[in-house]
């Protein structure tokens, strides 16, 4: 989801001017510098059952607040700014001469969109879904915020290693820390062998 | 297809780039935009390409206005000054990508990207990525990506700047052969004199967003208009002068630049111009100086024995001292001091023996001086007013050019010859050559 999102906004403010740019920036950048917990409050209150937002998305029959969606959006919110930054620098990074180079070859706008700069902010890209995927892994407050703590239902890893810390049941919360740590490393790993292949014709 | 600039202004965060700029590249025309940096060549080349979007005037390619019409639609080559070469596709990938954006079929792809390979003799290469090549192997690459979709016009920002000189010859030489096979219209923007000799067709000089003058290579070298021209083509000797008496023949004019400790008199070839304004400044070009000692002075003042010859008008002789020299390949370029003002020349190797600090004589006959009338000029000399018609021009000098494809036709007047005008290819390029020699040992 991310993905979907993050890499067309990041094309947008890396290549576009427009009134207001600078503001949503800020807003994309503003998940970064909040604690999570205020960014899970936030979320709770803008999309919650009471608020107009909350009452819109339960009548087509999106329940955030206390379900697994919620989870979803939550970590949606809080890692996705992430790749947005990331992919944003990787096109800004991309030399102006050789968009234009590829316009006055013929190449209409998606053309050169995904042959020329996808290609070249590859490893941006990379980067960024790396630190997204991390964030999202390790994040507790926002997701406990709106999704809940319900076990077996609403409950993260992340989550669930503290609940059962908490409660007492500590090799559990041990057992779920050192899935967590071997499923993260594998993760990083394959993200990191597929980043490098794409340096190998980065010049 | 011809290219068509009217009264174009662009400005970018409040400075002035273009300011009412008129332009016009005839079809199969090779024209050298020649400008000091800043000038706004780039910016010209944009427009035309759709790049930018002009604040003020009108774009034309082949009589259609095209101000709407987005780059991918022009059918343009651009050559980039830094080449802008896809680094993630190879040589073949990056020749091919035009074509393969337009949607041709690949074998036609194939068949035509590995003609152009060939041509420019870098086929061997065409698995390599950019940055494995060399300057002059990305720079053949870039051509070939802009040629290979057989565009209508081809734009070029300085693409030859980071070559070395014998690089920067062999290519123009490919280019020039290239265009002239495919008549296409093109537009080279430098700021190197020697590029402009050796490519164009017509140069036209860019100065603070305005064409200061348009002209071949010869006009522009060696008849240059304006203060600006004459500098910035090497023909650094600017006279400011009082009329003071026209005769039949010649005009005697008193020299008072200010740095100059006293004024001092000099006879130039009578122009129309003299006879309208007081004051006008001259310029003296450096490779038609001669520098004499003391004994070589007086022998060229004494009275001649041939006939005829005593009506001829006198050389100019004016007391200097060198202040110092330097080799060049075939020539030693010397700078002289006139009593507070600096004189440069291009003086023959053979001919030069002088040291630092010797006084010497300066010499140089009235025709080498030439007057810089102030306007900026578009008009061919033939048909300009300050163009004296009645001065003798040696044999061979293009008075006059209009392009024709396949064939460049020349006026030439009074060469002693036939007066009717085609030349051929080979000619024109001779002429280049010797223009060429002139503007290469005048870069100071």
């Amino acid at each position: 989801m991310a993905l979907c999102l993050g890499i067309p906004m990041a094309y947008l403010l890396a290549t576009t001017q427009f009134r207001g740019k600078e503001i949503l920036d800020t807003l994309i950048d503003l998940p970064i510098v909040l604690p999570p917990l205020v960014a899970g409050l936030a979320l709770l209150i803008l999309l919650g059952g009471n608020s107009p937002a909350g009452n819109f998305l339960t009548r087509h029959g999106l329940d955030l607040v206390f379900s697994k969606k919620g989870i979803i959006m939550a970590q949606l919110f809080v890692s996705a700014p992430f790749l947005i930054k990331s992919s944003r620098q990787a096109f800004e990074s991309i030399s102006e001469n050789i968009m234009k180079a590829s316009s006055t070859l013929g190449a209409s706008k998606f053309y050169t969109f995904k042959n020329v700069s996808l290609p070249l902010a590859k490893n941006g890209i990379y980067a960024g879904m790396v630190m997204t995927w991390a964030r999202a892994l390790g994040e507790f407050g926002a997701t406990s915020m709106v999704a809940g703590c319900i076990p077996f239902r609403t409950q993260t890893m992340t989550i669930a290693i503290y609940m059962n810390a908490m409660s007492g049941k500590l090799s559990s919360s041990i057992a779920v820390a050192l899935l967590l740590t071997i499923f993260s490393f594998t993760s990083l790993l394959i993200f990191k062998s597929r980043a490098n292949k794409g340096l190998g014709i980065r010049c | 297809m011809s290219i068509a600039l009217r009264d174009i202004s662009k400005n970018y965060r409040g400075r002035t780039v273009l300011n009412n700029l008129n332009l016009t590249v005839c079809q199969g025309e090779f024209q050298v935009l020649l400008g000091p940096s800043g000038s706004g060549k780039t910016t010209i080349l944009s427009l035309i390409a759709g790049l930018v979007r002009q604040d003020e005037g009108t774009v034309f390619i082949n009589d259609r206005e095209v101000s709407g019409v987005p780059p991918e639609k022009r059918r343009i080559g651009f050559v980039f000054q830094d080449y802008a070469l896809f680094p993630h596709l190879t040589v073949f990938g990056n020749a091919a990508y035009g074509l393969k954006a337009r949607g041709v079929k690949w074998s036609t792809i194939n068949r035509t990207v590995n003609h152009y390979l060939h041509r420019m003799g870098i086929a061997s290469e065409k698995d390599k990525f950019p940055h494995q090549l060399s300057g002059g192997q990305r720079q053949r690459v870039a051509l070939i990506r802009a040629l290979v979709t057989e565009p209508d016009i081809l734009l070029m920002d300085e693409p030859m700047s980071s070559l070395d000189a014998p690089a920067r010859e062999r290519i123009g030489d490919e280019l020039r052969n290239i265009q002239h096979t495919m008549q296409l219209t093109t537009l080279y923007v430098t700021h190197n004199q020697s590029e402009a000799t050796l490519l164009g067709d017509r140069v036209s000089v860019l100065n603070h967003g305005r064409i200061e003058q348009i002209g071949t290579a010869d006009e522009i070298f060696h008849h240059p208009r304006t203060e600006f021209v004459s500098r910035f083509v090497g023909a650094k000797n600017i006279f400011k002068t009082e009329v003071i008496e026209i005769r039949e023949h010649e005009a005697i004019l008193k020299v008072n630049n200010e740095e100059l400790h006293q004024p001092f008199q000099l006879s130039a070839a009578r122009y129309p111009i003299f006879e309208k304004v007081k004051e006008i400044l001259l310029c003296l070009h450096p490779e038609k100086i001669r520098i004499k000692n003391e004994q070589q002075a007086i022998a060229m003042t004494m009275p001649r024995t041939r006939a005829g010859a005593d009506s001829s008008p006198p050389m100019n002789m004016i007391a200097g001292k060198i202040i110092h020299s330097i080799p060049g390949l075939m020539s030693v370029r010397v700078t002289i001091d006139l009593g507070g003002m600096e004189l440069y020349a291009i003086i023959p190797e053979v001919s030069f023996h002088f040291r630092p600090s010797e006084r010497v004589w300066v010499c140089f006959t009235p025709d080498a001086l030439h007057p810089l009338c102030g306007k900026s000029c578009k008009d061919p000399m033939s048909q300009r007013k300050c163009f004296n018609h009645e001065r003798t021009i040696n044999a061979g000098t293009i008075s006059k050019i209009s392009i024709n494809p396949g064939i460049i036709n020349a006026g030439i007047i009074n060469a002693g010859a036939t007066n009717e005008g085609a030349i051929t290819h080979e000619r024109y390029n001779r002429h280049h050559l010797e223009g060429r020699r002139a503007v290469g040992s005048r870069l100071f």
